[in-house]
C-alpha cells in the first residue's frame, strides 16, 4: 500500500510540471510583449526593465522557462494587475470559499444521490425507481448554470429565502450563502444512477443470492452486503466528483456571485489580469490533481484488490 | 438494427436529436423573422401568437434566434467532437499498439489535460488562440481528446492481443495495414458509442462558455450567447433564458440518452473507460 | 534430411510487475532451447499449458522477439531481421492458432479473409486470386458458396478449416499448428487432424505440431520434443520415445494419457505439488520438486540436454533410473 501511494505521489510531480507548462505556454500566446502582458498597460519603463531582467526575457526561451519555474518554486506567481497584490495572496484569500463550496456540495449531493440511488435500486422497475431515474437523467443533462439560474429565480426572487448576491450582503446567515450552489449541485445529482446501477450489479451476484437463500433479512442484505460492496465504485465517483466540482465552482460562483477562486479567475480573464489567470488556473488544477490522488488512495484502502493487483506486463 | 430500436433510451434519445436536427436544418421554413432584426418597440414580449417564444431585450424573435443559434451550436459540437475523435482515436490507437515510450509520453500529456477541469481548459485554450468560431472548435474539442484517447487505447490493447491480429502479422502485414484494416475498424464501434456523449459534452461546453461571456464572438447567435443575452434580465424577463436553456438541456438529454442506450447495447467494459 | 528450420539457444524472458514499486521480476518463458526440424518432417511439441511451447512457436515465427539465441530458416539467420525485412519470409512460415473464433477478424467476410494474404503479397489480379481461393477451399473441404459469409456464421470446425486454408494459400513450406484442434469437439478434432495430414502430402509441408495432448501428438508426429517449464527436457523419434521413455516428466505425461484398452491395468503416476511458481523458479533441475527420483544433486545443478544414442536427447541426471522403474504406457 505504501508503495502504491508513493508511486501515485511520484506521478503527480510530472503532471504538476505539465500543468505549469500548459499555463505558461498559454500566457505566452497572448499577443504583445510578455512584460507588458504581465505588468499591464500602466507599467512604467523602469518596471518593465526590471521584469525583463528578472524573467530573462532577452535570453533564450529555455532560460526564460527555467526562471519562471524558479519563481514558481519560491511561490512567486507575480503581481495581480487588478488587485495590486501578489497573485498567490489573492488566490489563497479566495480559496477557503471554494473549498467550502466543493466539500459541502459534494458531501450533501452525494448523500442525497446515494439515498435516492438505493431507493431506486430497491424498487427496481417500479414507479419510485422510474421517477428517480427520470429526474436524475434530466438533472445530469441540465447545464449547471441553467439549474443555478432557476434556483436563484425561485428561492431568491419568488420565495425570498436566500439573497440574490449570496455572500455580498453583510450579515446573511452562513447556510444561506451556501444554499443556492449546494442545491444546484444536488439537483445536478450525477451519482444517483451510478449508485443504482452498482447496487443492482451487486444484488445480482452470487453471494447476495447465497445470503438470501440462507434467510438473511432483506434489510441486512441491502445495507450490509449490497451497499457495503457497492460503496467502492461510489467512493470513487464521489472523489472524482470532488475533483470536478473545483471546475464546477467556476460556473456556480459566477451564477451565485460568490467570491471564490472560480469567480476570481473569470473576472481575471475579463480584466486581462494574466498573472492572476495563470496563478488561479495553476491552483485549481493542483487541487484537482490532489483530489484525484486522494480518491485513488482512498479507493486503494477501501478495495483490497487494487492494492495487491500487480499488472502482469506481457 | 431492429435490436437497436428495441432499446428505449436509443429510441427516445435518437428521436430528440432527430427532431432538433430537422428544426435546425429547416430553420428558414419555420421562422418568419430575421434573427438579427432589432425591433425595440416590441422588446421583451412574453410568448404570444406573433412571437411564440417572445422577444429579447432588442425585440428580436427568440424562437428565430434559437433555431438559427442551433445551427451554430450544433456545428461547433460536430466539429469539436470530430477534432477530439480524430486526434484522440489516432493517438490512443498508436499509444495502445506501439506502447513503450510513446505510450508513456502521451499518457502523461493526457494526465496533464485531465488535471484541468474541462471548462477551464477550454477557457485557457480560448485565451491562447483568440476568439473566433474556428478556434472555438479547438478550445472545446481539445479537452474532449482524453475521453477518446483512453477508450481507444484500452480497446486497442485488448484487440492487439487477439489471434487475428497475430495471424495478420504472420501473413506479413505491414504495421499500417494492421492498424488501418484490423485495429481501427474494431475500435471504431466503441468510439461511435462515446461520440454521442461527447457531442452532449460539447453542447454543454459551448453554452457554458457563452454563459460566462467567452463564447462565439458577436453577432452570430449561438445557444450560449442567447443564454448570456437573457441572463442580465433573468429576474425581470426570464423567457429568453428559459427557452434557450431548455433547448440546450433537451439536446444534451437527447445525446446522453442515445449514448447511454448505445453503451448498454455494447460491451460493458466501455463503461469504465468512458468515465 | 535437409534442415528447414533451426533454433539455437533460444530464450525468452518476460518482466513481471509483482507490486514492488520499481522492481520487476524476471520470468523465463523459454530457456535455452535448441532443436531443428527437417524438411517434410512433422515435429510434435508437448507439454502442459503454460510451459512455453506457444511462446516458442511465436519466437520461431518472429511473432515475438527472442531475448537471446538465433533462428535459422534454410541457413538464413532470421532472428535479427527487421519487421520489414522479415515480411518477405513470412509467406513461407505460417501458423494456425488454437482458437478459431479469435483468429478471424469478425468484420471480414470469408472472401476478404482469404484475399488478405494474397493482397499483402501483391497478387494483383482479382480473377486469379479468386481461382486460388476456390481451389484452396476445395482442398480444405469448404464450399465456395461460403465466400460471402462472415466467420460468426460458421461452425468451429469450418472456422478452423478456414484458418488452415488462409495459412496455406501463400503455399508456405512450414506450418505451425499451435493447439490447432484443442478448441474443437473430439469428433471434429479427428477430421481436422486427418485433413492436416492429407494437406501435408498435397502441399509438401513441414509441421511444427504443438499440443498438450500426447495422443494427438503421437498420432501426427515423426519426432517429438517434450517441454517443461520453458525447457526442452526430452526429444526423440516418436517410436523411440514411446518405446524408451527416459525423462520422468515424459513418463508421467505418458501415464496420464487415456488408454483405449479397457483391460489395461497400467499404474497411473500422479504428479505432486503443481506447476512451480514463475516468480520463484526452483533451483537446479526445474522438475526436481515434482520428481520422485530427485535427490540433492538435482536441486543443485540443472541437467543439460545430452544424446543418449539414437538421436534420443534428454535433460535429466536420473535417466537411467527411469529406464528401470519408469512407468510404461
Amino acid at each position: 500500500m505504501r508503495n502504491y501511494i508513493l508511486k501515485r505521489l511520484l506521478f503527480t510531480i510530472p503532471t504538476l510540471l505539465g500543468v505549469f507548462i500548459v499555463v505558461y505556454i498559454v500566457i505566452r500566446q497572448i499577443p504583445g510583449d510578455p512584460a507588458e502582458v504581465m505588468l499591464g498597460k500602466t507599467a512604467t519603463t523602469a518596471q518593465i526593465e526590471i521584469y525583463r531582467t528578472a524573467h530573462g526575457l532577452d535570453r533564450p526561451a529555455i532560460v526564460q522557462f527555467w526562471l519562471a519555474l524558479k519563481h514558481l518554486f519560491v511561490g512567486d506567481l507575480g503581481m495581480s494587475l487588478s488587485h495590486y497584490r501578489p497573485v498567490l495572496e489573492v488566490v489563497f484569500e479566495r480559496l477557503p470559499s471554494t473549498i467550502e463550496l466543493a466539500l459541502y456540495g459534494i458531501v450533501i449531493s452525494s448523500f442525497v444521490s446515494i439515498v435516492l440511488g438505493v431507493v431506486a435500486a430497491t424498487f427496481r422497475g417500479k414507479w419510485p425507481d422510474l421517477i428517480i431515474i427520470a429526474f436524475s437523467t434530466l438533472g445530469t443533462s441540465l447545464p449547471t448554470f441553467y439549474i443555478g439560474l432557476w434556483v436563484l429565480v425561485i428561492f431568491a426572487l419568488k420565495l425570498g429565502i436566500i439573497p440574490v448576491l449570496s455572500n455580498m450582503v453583510k450579515g446573511t446567515a452562513y447556510w444561506k450563502t451556501l444554499f443556492g450552489p449546494v442545491l444546484t449541485m444536488v439537483l445536478g445529482g450525477s451519482l444517483v444512477r451510478t449508485t443504482r446501477s452498482s447496487m443492482l450489479e451487486i444484488m445480482d451476484e452470487d453471494f447476495i443470492r447465497t445470503a438470501k437463500a440462507k434467510g438473511v433479512s432483506g434489510r441486512k442484505i441491502l445495507f450490509k452486503h449490497a451497499l457495503g460492496n457497492a460503496l467502492i465504485p461510489i467512493v470513487t465517483m464521489v472523489g472524482y466528483g470532488l475533483a470536478i466540482s473545483f471546475g464546477g465552482a467556476i460556473v456556480l460562483e459566477t451564477v451565485f456571485v460568490r467570491s471564490g477562486v472560480g469567480k476570481l479567475l473569470i473576472d481575471a480573464i475579463g480584466s486581462r489580469d494574466y498573472p492572476l489567470v495563470q496563478g488561479a488556473t495553476f491552483i485549481i488544477a493542483t487541487f484537482m490533481i490532489l483530489a484525484n490522488l486522494l480518491t485513488d488512495v482512498v479507493t486503494g484502502i477501501v478495495d483490497p484488490r487494487i492494492r495487491v493487483a500487480g499488472d502482469v506486463s506481457f | 438494427m431492429r435490436e437497436l430500436l428495441r432499446n428505449k433510451f436509443i429510441v427516445i434519445g435518437g428521436s430528440i436529436i432527430l427532431i432538433i436536427v430537422i428544426i435546425v436544418v429547416f430553420a428558414p421554413m419555420l421562422t418568419k423573422y430575421d434573427y438579427g432584426a432589432i425591433d425595440l418597440p416590441n422588446k421583451q414580449q412574453a410568448p404570444n401568437a406573433e412571437h411564440i417564444m417572445g422577444t429579447d431585450a432588442y425585440g428580436r424573435d427568440v424562437w428565430c434566434r434559437i433555431v438559427y443559434g442551433g445551427r451554430i451550436s450544433l456545428t461547433v459540437a460536430i466539429c469539436s467532437t470530430a477534432i477530439a475523435m480524430v486526434f484522440g482515436t489516432l493517438l490512443g490507437t498508436l499509444s495502445g499498439y506501439i506502447s513503450g515510450t510513446l505510450d508513456f509520453v502521451l499518457g502523461r500529456i493526457v494526465d496533464v489535460m485531465m488535471a484541468f477541469p474541462m471548462l477551464l481548459l477550454s477557457l485557457i485554450i480560448g485565451i491562447a488562440l483568440g476568439s473566433s468560431t474556428r478556434n472555438m472548435f479547438f478550445s472545446i474539442g481539445i479537452p474532449i481528446i482524453p475521453m477518446f484517447y483512453r477508450l481507444s487505447r484500452a480497446t486497442t490493447m485488448s484487440i492487439k492481443e487477439r489471434s487475428f491480429v497475430t495471424a495478420a502479422r504472420s501473413m506479413g502485414s505491414s504495421r499500417w495495414r494492421l492498424i488501418l484494416r484490423h485495429i481501427i475498424p474494431n475500435v471504431l464501434p466503441y468510439i461511435l458509442v462515446i461520440m454521442s456523449s461527447a457531442m452532449g459534452g460539447a453542447i454543454l461546453a459551448e453554452s457554458s462558455l457563452g454563459f460566462l461571456g467567452y463564447g462565439i464572438p458577436l453577432p452570430t447567435p449561438s445557444w450560449g450567447l442567447i443564454v448570456n443575452d437573457g441572463r442580465s434580465f433573468m429576474f425581470t424577463y426570464p423567457w429568453t433564458t428559459a427557452f434557450s436553456g431548455a433547448f440546450i438541456a433537451l439536446t444534451i438529454l437527447g445525446f446522453n440518452l442515445l449514448g447511454d442506450g448505445l453503451r448498454d447495447h455494447m460491451d460493458p467494459k466501455i463503461r469504465t473507460a468512458a468515465r | 534430411m535437409e534442415t528447414l528450420i533451426r533454433a539455437e539457444n533460444l530464450s525468452k524472458l518476460y518482466f513481471i510487475n509483482t507490486g514492488k514499486t520499481f522492481r520487476k521480476t524476471k520470468f523465463t518463458a523459454v530457456n535455452d532451447v535448441s532443436f531443428s526440424i527437417g524438411k517434410g518432417e512433422v515435429f510434435g511439441l508437448v507439454g502442459e499449458s503454460g510451459c512455453g511451447k506457444s511462446t516458442l512457436a511465436l519466437l520461431l515465427l518472429r511473432l515475438a522477439n527472442a531475448s537471446s539465441g538465433s533462428i535459422y530458416y534454410k541457413d538464413v539467420d532470421i532472428s535479427e531481421l527487421s519487421y520489414g525485412a522479415m515480411r518477405k519470409y513470412r509467406k513461407n512460415l505460417q501458423v494456425v492458432f488454437q482458437d478459431p473464433y479469435d483468429s478471424l477478424d469478425p468484420r471480414f467476410s470469408l472472401e476478404q479473409i482469404m484475399e488478405e494474404p494474397l493482397k499483402i503479397h501483391h497478387y494483383r489480379d482479382k480473377g486469379s486470386r479468386r481461382d486460388l481461393i476456390v481451389k484452396m477451399f476445395s482442398s480444405v473441404g469448404l464450399g465456395s458458396e461460403l465466400l460471402k459469409r462472415y466467420p460468426h456464421q460458421l461452425s468451429g470446425g469450418q472456422r478452423q478449416r478456414l484458418c488452415i486454408a488462409r495459412s496455406l494459400i501463400l503455399s508456405p513450406e512450414f506450418l505451425v499448428c499451435d493447439e490447432a484442434v484443442a478448441a474443437l469437439d473430439v469428433s471434429v478434432q479427428a477430421q481436422i487432424l486427418n485433413l492436416l495430414l492429407d494437406l501435408k502430402d498435397e502441399f509438401n509441408l513441414t509441421y511444427l505440431f504443438i499440443s498438450h495432448n500426447l495422443s494427438v501428438v503421437k498420432f501426427v508426429s515423426d519426432r517429438i520434443g517434450v517441454m517443461y517449464f520453458g525447457n526442452l527436457v526430452e526429444m526423440a523419434d516418436t517410436e523411440e520415445l514411446f518405446r524408451n521413455v527416459r525423462h520422468p516428466y515424459t513418463a508421467a505425461l505418458l501415464s496420464a494419457s487415456p488408454d483405449p484398452d479397457p483391460e489395461s491395468t497400467k499404474q497411473r503416476e500422479i504428479l505432486g505439488s503443481g506447476v512451480p511458481s514463475i516468480i520463484n523458479p526452483p533451483s537446479g533441475c526445474v522438475f526436481h520438486p515434482r520428481c520422485k527420483y530427485a535427490d540433492e544433486h538435482c536441486s543443485r545443478e540443472a541437467p543439460v540436454l545430452r544424446d543418449i544414442g539414437g538421436d534420443h536427447l534428454i535433460a535429466c541426471h536420473k535417466a537411467d533410473m527411469v529406464k528401470d522403474g519408469g512407468a510404461r504406457a
